[in-house]
């Protein structure tokens, strides 16, 4: 194992505890984002050498967490063909009561649930946008989509979340574009 | 005039426009009303989406996960001197070992096994420290042989924290062995932190339950958690840790922010 390749490894352990968030925000449950991210970094040391030096490498390993939570959801679609929404309020973190003030309205269980029935093109640019912080131009890089496409998913997807968490309505029709 | 599409305002609320386009839509807003609200709501949505994940950072990481991508570490060592150039207190649960380069580097894969499935404390825990936390604040901003005072007592009798020493690893980075002390100043906890150059985070590579006890008077210390102390020298080793830093390059690296 050369040092730079030792360094590598150290700075994914640093991010693992953003890579099982970005995991759980896709999958809705710690068990599944945590076998994701495990195979996920199997695969990134396997291919280290394709990791670009001086590119991100946050960008990098969000990615191949991507792509291995949507291969595992294909398999698993393959082997069952029944509902495939995870069980999102199963686990609610005990120390949930810390964010208690931000989210006075919202419970955060349910706030996970919304989330989880989000189109999945919208739950990932949320995962990665909002929750994560990465630019909108670094998500459409990451997900080779235009950027507007990216903003528009984004937009879309907060949107919904206000209206299902009962947010109070706001610009009747603007979504839609009707006329006002 | 500016015509607001959800878009925008969703960029505007987000912080993502270039200042004229912020001014033009801050304009806008002015006489709109609802599109204002628009814009709480897109803030809010920001605020609740990071809430609802933000407990996952603070948890552990799961060992499996940590294990997988440490992989194993086959990196060729030195032999630790680090012994003899770190404060004289540590001594008590360290000898020199002269052993050959080959076994120690079997010490330390062990000792990171060891270490990993036997948290000494969540004090000291693995991987990255939290910001705003005591050990961080020692690690980022103290000197060697400088405690710092807990605000409370743990369970394992500690109340304060000390670094003993700040070396080199073999990759450069700056690394620091600190420890956790009970009222009477004894090592009951010791771990190495090393800072992340890029991110400028301290990632504890190893801790171990030092519990030395206090012998009868007139004799010196004697380490009696003998494994945990080989391990912790183990994990040295692996990380390449050959000399403490003197306290002028150390004093000149805080100032600097360990730049």
């Amino acid at each position: 194992m050369t040092a730079a390749e030792t360094d590598i490894r150290h700075q994914i352990v640093a991010l693992l505890p953003r890579l099982r968030r970005f995991a759980l925000t896709l999958a809705g449950s710690r068990d599944l984002a945590d076998d994701v991210v495990q195979s996920a970094c199997e695969k990134a040391l396997g291919r280290l050498e394709q990791f670009m030096p001086g590119t991100r490498l946050d960008s990098w390993m969000f990615q191949i967490v991507r792509t291995t939570f949507i291969d595992h959801i294909r398999r698993q679609k393959r082997r069952q063909h029944d509902d495939l929404t995870p069980d999102l309020v199963e686990n609610l973190p005990s120390d949930a009561r810390i964010h208690e003030q931000t989210v006075a309205r919202a419970d955060l269980a349910v706030v996970r649930a919304e989330i989880g029935r989000l189109p999945d093109e919208q739950r990932e640019v949320l995962a990665l946008i909002t929750v994560e912080g990465l630019s909108y131009q670094d998500a459409a890089d990451m997900l080779g989509v235009p950027i507007g496409t990216v903003m528009s998913r984004l937009s879309r997807a907060r949107r919904k979340l206000a209206r299902a968490l009962d947010a109070p309505p706001a610009r009747p029709g603007h979504a839609e574009g009707l006329p006002q | 005039m500016t015509r607001l599409t959800d878009e925008m305002l969703m960029a505007y609320a987000d912080g993502a426009l270039s200042e004229a386009e912020r001014a033009e839509i801050a304009a806008a807003l002015e006489s709109d009303a609802e599109a204002r609200s628009i814009v709480a709501e897109f803030r809010r949505t920001a605020e609740i989406s990071r809430a609802a994940f933000a407990d996952v950072l603070s948890e552990p990481v799961p060992d499996r996960l940590v294990d997988t991508v440490l992989g194993a570490q086959t990196t060729t060592t030195n032999v630790v001197d680090l012994a003899r150039t770190r404060k004289p207190r540590s001594t008590m649960w360290r000898t020199a070992l002269p052993l050959a380069a080959s076994v120690l580097l079997v010490i330390g894969l062990a000792a990171a096994l060891l270490l990993r499935q036997q948290p000494a404390s969540q004090l000291i825990a693995l991987g990255p420290v939290p910001s705003a936390t005591s050990l961080a604040d020692v690690l980022e901003t103290k000197p060697s042989g400088t405690p710092v005072a807990l605000a409370s007592r743990t369970s394992e009798g500690v109340d304060r924290l000390m670094v003993v020493a700040t070396f080199r690893d073999r990759k450069e980075r700056i690394c620091r062995e600190v420890e956790a002390l009970d009222p009477s100043m004894q090592a009951q906890i010791a771990g190495v932190a090393c800072r992340d150059p890029a991110s400028g985070t301290w990632i504890v590579e190893g801790s171990a339950r030092i519990a030395a006890t206090a012998p009868p008077s007139g004799r010196d210390f004697t380490p009696s958690g003998a494994d945990q102390k080989d391990a912790l020298d183990g994990l040295l080793a692996v990380l390449g840790a050959t000399r403490a830093l003197p306290a002028e390059e150390e004093q000149g690296l805080l100032a600097r922010g360990w730049k």
